[in-house]
């Protein structure tokens, strides 16, 4: 019965949705509204083909893909341009197509809620689960690592089934020795001249025969029932071969930790449910993930091409073929608590996501690849090349608004759009249970703490484009910054941000 | 290969017992980043990477293994054999690097990096300049205001101004050969002040037409010509007579409406011949008309009827523009006269309380006036100290009854909660994107509050005024 209501209230919000957006459409001129509608329409038949296609007649796999969605997409702007819809101009067009994907935002949310009402029963746990092996990397994870191993013991999973390996990457600290003190006959540890988070991983592999492996990063503590959650959809369906955790900030103490809390509750609950929807998960994250090992011997494990090997791992695992979901297994994890921290975390997730983009791309174009080249590819370009400098452009009017003396409308500029996002991000605190304080921070994801992203995001394009020496940037931690030691090494390697 | 007696140093395998204990070396492929055994990566030539194919023998490997790796024969398990103590992280790997046919540096991070799939130093340069010239020109672009992010109207030049009134003026009874000073003096006042005016014309009167060529139409041709934003010219009846009792009084209401038809067509025609241009207002005499009237200038081709307030508050129950059987109703709210026996007028102070009224309302304020009574320099005076005043309230949008059905018809004039907004097309550079977003945030205002608002009724409105 709660249960039930729980999901009306979900369904509600959805509606309530609506009415901003219908505000919206409704003050649009009509010219605008009729080119948003071209390209819903145009966009909406697409993925409407792709899954006709890729569930039904593969045979037809070449026919409207991504080639011909742009071929489509360049005549409807040629057609809207002609038509007088919309003024022939490049910003335009970024207002445009800002403006579709605002409107694609309540599909996103009605595709969540689906997903989430479906997923409750789609993965039932063994009741004899088969054995597996968890690979810990770790680079000068003093203070952190015994906190993490002690919790991956705590779990729920049978013992006796349950193997641990804690790779030390060449720490220059104590951690091999806080590692070590839980040697026994689950906790293995592991030393190796310092190589890098990849490195690390593949050599952790050498000491695992089981067949299913589940990476855990060195500062994050697991869930209880964590281990059981996330191998269960790959000890129950063939087809999966890796599965992504749930990650969740565990200090939320700052501004800046809670900023990231909400992100990282609204990026798994809303976007990364219709990505699983799909099965094409785009990112297993190193705080929490688990992989069939067939997968990870089959794309020869992790890569030193890029500075994110988590993403390039799974891109690779969604183009040999397997499904990639997410798991409600949670794993909390220290976020970069000031934002030069942040900023050095996140400088090293977009370079290396730029990076497995690049890497990827002309593979990513076979048709073959099904709904990874049919959704994940078009939607991976639209956030990582076209949203970045859109709400640059839409800052910039917002700036323009300020200077002409215009606060209260910019305000209430600012508070319409606002609502959508609220509404959006209640319905991800709601799937996934967590207080609804947080919504005093999605202003921020309206102007502020999206566009420091975004310019950082701007940032490693340039910098991937250029060619620049880029170095591993990772956040300082918080109790090892109190500590006070001086620095002994200059290349932080394996740093699990 | 190795110099680690394993039989003497390893304990027995941890997870089966047996003493088949061997050393274990480990190295990784620098470029593709394969860790592997080094027996793994042995091959009868030399070395080669298992993965990745590559002749390793020129290439680099490195040993990345630390502390007492070894393997069971039996199990297949690999582990350190060390014991955590205080001098573990002191001791070297247990095989010779020299073993190894070439070592990079351990310490390099990201082996072979990747590189984009395409062009070289020019093209990555090129791609460069072009990416940080899109950011700045559209943070430019943006910033002078051209950015369509709020746009309203594509084609169109202009910008939606919101507005706390609108006011219209509307000058009765022009007729030829009557008090043509006072006249030439309301139209001038109207002139100097810049405000636009309605004049409604009498077409025929005692029996006579007005001719193309007499003075009065070159006169009014003249005005139109040198003020083409200033005066609107509508039919004001046929003969201007009170052929009926309709609502006290009236030349069109409860005639039958053939001659209604008759007399409209007539007067169009009279008009358009003395001003060069087909009417598209009418004004009735004694500000009463019928359903029959409506239907007659819809035939005959108007837009808009101008009445008395009063009377379509009677007939229609309605005070505030409005729109049935295809024309727009703009009611007049006040006249001058307030006597019309001797022709005396309201107060000053009084005309300006009602326009306050309506502009404390947002209401439309249609100040009706006949020019003949304009007969002391005081009553031009009164004219133009209630115009100072109207322009001294800010927000106020002058209009003739014309140029506010064509907006009002056209989408260009929308009520809103508070005020008016009227699409002005731009006639200069002094639009700006500020002016559009404001008369967005006041439609999204507007459909927000309609949903919820229940309409007060416009009687309500009219004593306002009245009182």
């Amino acid at each position: 019965m709660a249960s039930k209501l729980s999901d009306a209230i979900s369904a509600l919000i959805c509606l309530v949705a609506l009415i901003p957006y219908g505000l919206l459409l409704g003050t649009l001129p009509q010219r605008t509204f009729f080119a948003i509608a071209t390209f819903t329409v145009v966009l909406a038949g697409y993925l409407l083909w792709s899954y006709y296609v890729v569930e039904w007649r593969p045979e037809y796999e070449s026919v409207f893909s991504v080639r011909g969605l742009a071929v489509v997409l360049v005549l409807t702007a040629v057609g809207v341009v002609l038509l007088k819809w919309v003024p022939p101009s490049p910003v335009a067009f970024v207002h445009l197509g800002a403006l579709v994907l605002f409107f694609s935002y309540w599909l996103v949310m009605v595709i969540a809620l689906y997903h989430e009402l479906r997923a409750k029963d789609e993965f039932v746990p063994l009741s004899s689960p088969e054995p597996i092996s968890v690979l810990v990397p770790a680079y000068n994870e003093e203070g952190y690592i015994g906190g993490t191993i002690e919790a991956l013991l705590a779990t729920e999973f049978p013992r006796d089934k349950l193997s641990i390996v804690v790779v030390d990457d060449g720490s220059t600290d104590e951690t091999y020795e806080e590692a070590a003190a839980y040697e026994s006959d689950i906790v293995s540890v592991v030393r190796k001249e310092n190589g890098g988070k990849y490195s690390a991983l593949n050599y952790g592999l050498l000491f695992t025969d089981d067949e299913f492996i589940v990476t855990v990063d060195a500062d994050s503590v697991v869930h209880p029932t964590a281990l059981t959650e996330i191998v269960t959809p790959l000890q129950t369906d063939s087809t999966v071969g890796a599965v992504a955790g749930n990650v969740k900030v565990s200090n939320r103490d700052s501004l800046v930790t809670k900023c990231q809390s909400l992100e990282y509750i609204f990026g798994i609950n809303i976007y990364r449910r219709v990505f699983d929807h799909f099965g094409v998960v785009p990112i297993v994250p190193g705080c929490l993930g688990a992989y069939r090992r067939d997968a990870l011997e089959a794309v020869c494990a992790y890569d030193p091409q890029t500075l994110t090997e988590d993403f390039d791992t799974t891109v690779k695992v969604l183009k040999a073929g397997y499904d990639v979901r997410v798991s409600k297994a949670q794993v909390f994890t220290e976020a970069p608590d000031t934002w030069k921290d942040l900023y050095k975390q996140r400088l090293r997730w977009y370079r290396g996501n730029f990076m497995t983009f690049l890497k990827h791309f002309d593979d990513l174009m076979d048709t073959r690849h099904r709904m990874v080249h049919r959704l994940w590819l078009p939607l991976s370009i639209v956030e990582m090349f076209f949203l970045p400098f859109a709400s640059w452009v839409i800052l910039g009017v917002i700036v323009y608004l300020l200077v002409s003396g215009l606060v209260a409308q910019t305000i209430a500029l600012f508070a319409f759009f606002t609502s959508i996002v609220i509404l959006i991000n209640v319905l991800a605190l709601k799937i996934e249970g967590e207080e609804f304080e947080h919504i005093l921070y999605a202003p921020l994801f309206v102007i502020g703490y999206k566009h420091f992203h975004d310019a950082i995001m701007v940032k490693s394009l340039i910098d991937v484009v250029r060619d620049t020496d880029m170095q591993w940037t990772s956040a300082s931690r918080i109790k090892q910054r109190d500590q006070s030691k001086p620095a002994t090494h200059t290349q932080p390697e394996t740093r699990s941000d | 290969m190795t110099n680690r007696d394993s039989d003497e140093r390893s304990p027995p395998c941890p997870a089966c017992g047996s003493s088949q204990i061997s050393p274990l070396e480990i190295a990784e492929h620098k470029r593709c980043g394969a860790v592997k055994p080094l027996e793994e990566f042995r091959v009868e030539s030399g070395y080669e990477c298992p993965d990745c194919h590559l002749d390793c023998s020129t290439d680099s490997l490195s040993s990345v293994g630390r502390g007492s790796l070894v393997s069971c024969a039996d199990c297949g398990k690999r582990y350190d054999s060390d014991v955590a103590s205080d001098d573990v992280r002191d001791r070297e790997t247990s095989f010779s690097r020299d073993s190894l046919p070439s070592f990079g540096n351990g310490n390099t991070r990201t082996g072979d990096r990747l590189t984009l799939p395409v062009g070289g130093r020019v093209f990555r340069k090129a791609l460069t300049v072009f990416l940080m010239l899109f950011i700045i020109s559209s943070a430019v672009v943006t910033a002078v205001g051209t950015a369509p992010l709020l746009e309203d109207q594509a084609e169109s030049s202009g910008d939606w101004k919101q507005y706390q009134s609108v006011v219209i003026f509307r000058n009765d009874d022009i007729q030829p050969y009557y008090r043509r000073a006072e006249m030439e003096a309301v139209d001038e006042v109207f002139v100097e002040e810049g405000v636009p005016v309605t004049q409604g014309v009498i077409p025929r009167n005692d029996n006579e037409s007005l001719d193309p060529n007499q003075q009065l139409c070159q006169y009014l041709r003249d005005r139109a010509t040198a003020h083409p934003d200033l005066f609107e010219f509508a039919l004001h009846g046929y003969t201007h007579e009170e052929l009926t009792s309709f609502h006290s009084g009236s030349e069109f209401g409860g005639l039958a409406y053939e001659k209604q038809h008759h007399r409209i067509s007539e007067g169009t025609r009279t008009l358009e011949s003395c001003i060069g241009e087909r009417p598209r207002t009418f004004i009735p005499p004694l500000d009463t008309y019928d359903n029959n009237t409506v239907r007659a200038l819809v035939e005959a081709n108007y837009t808009v009827v101008s009445g008395g307030g009063w009377f379509t508050n009677q007939y229609y129950g309605e005070t505030r523009p409005f729109e049935t059987n295809g024309l727009l109703h703009v009611p007049n709210s006040q006249s001058f006269v307030k006597n019309w026996s001797t022709n005396e007028f309201y107060s000053e102070r009084a005309i300006e309380r009602r326009f306050d009224r309506a502009y404390q309302n947002q209401s439309l304020y249609m100040q009706m006036l006949h020019y003949p009574t304009f007969t002391d320099e005081s009553k031009l005076e009164t004219l133009r100290g209630v115009i100072e005043h109207m322009k001294s309230k800010e927000g106020v949008r002058f209009m003739t009854v014309g140029s506010f059905a064509e907006k009002y018809q056209s989408g260009e004039l929308k009520r809103v909660d508070d005020g008016w907004l009227v699409w002005e097309e731009s006639d200069s550079s002094t639009t700006t994107l500020s002016d559009r977003v404001d008369g967005w945030m006041h439609e999204i205002g507007e459909k927000v509050s309609s949903t919820v608002r229940v309409t007060e009724p416009d009687v309500r409105l009219l004593k306002q005024e009245v009182n």
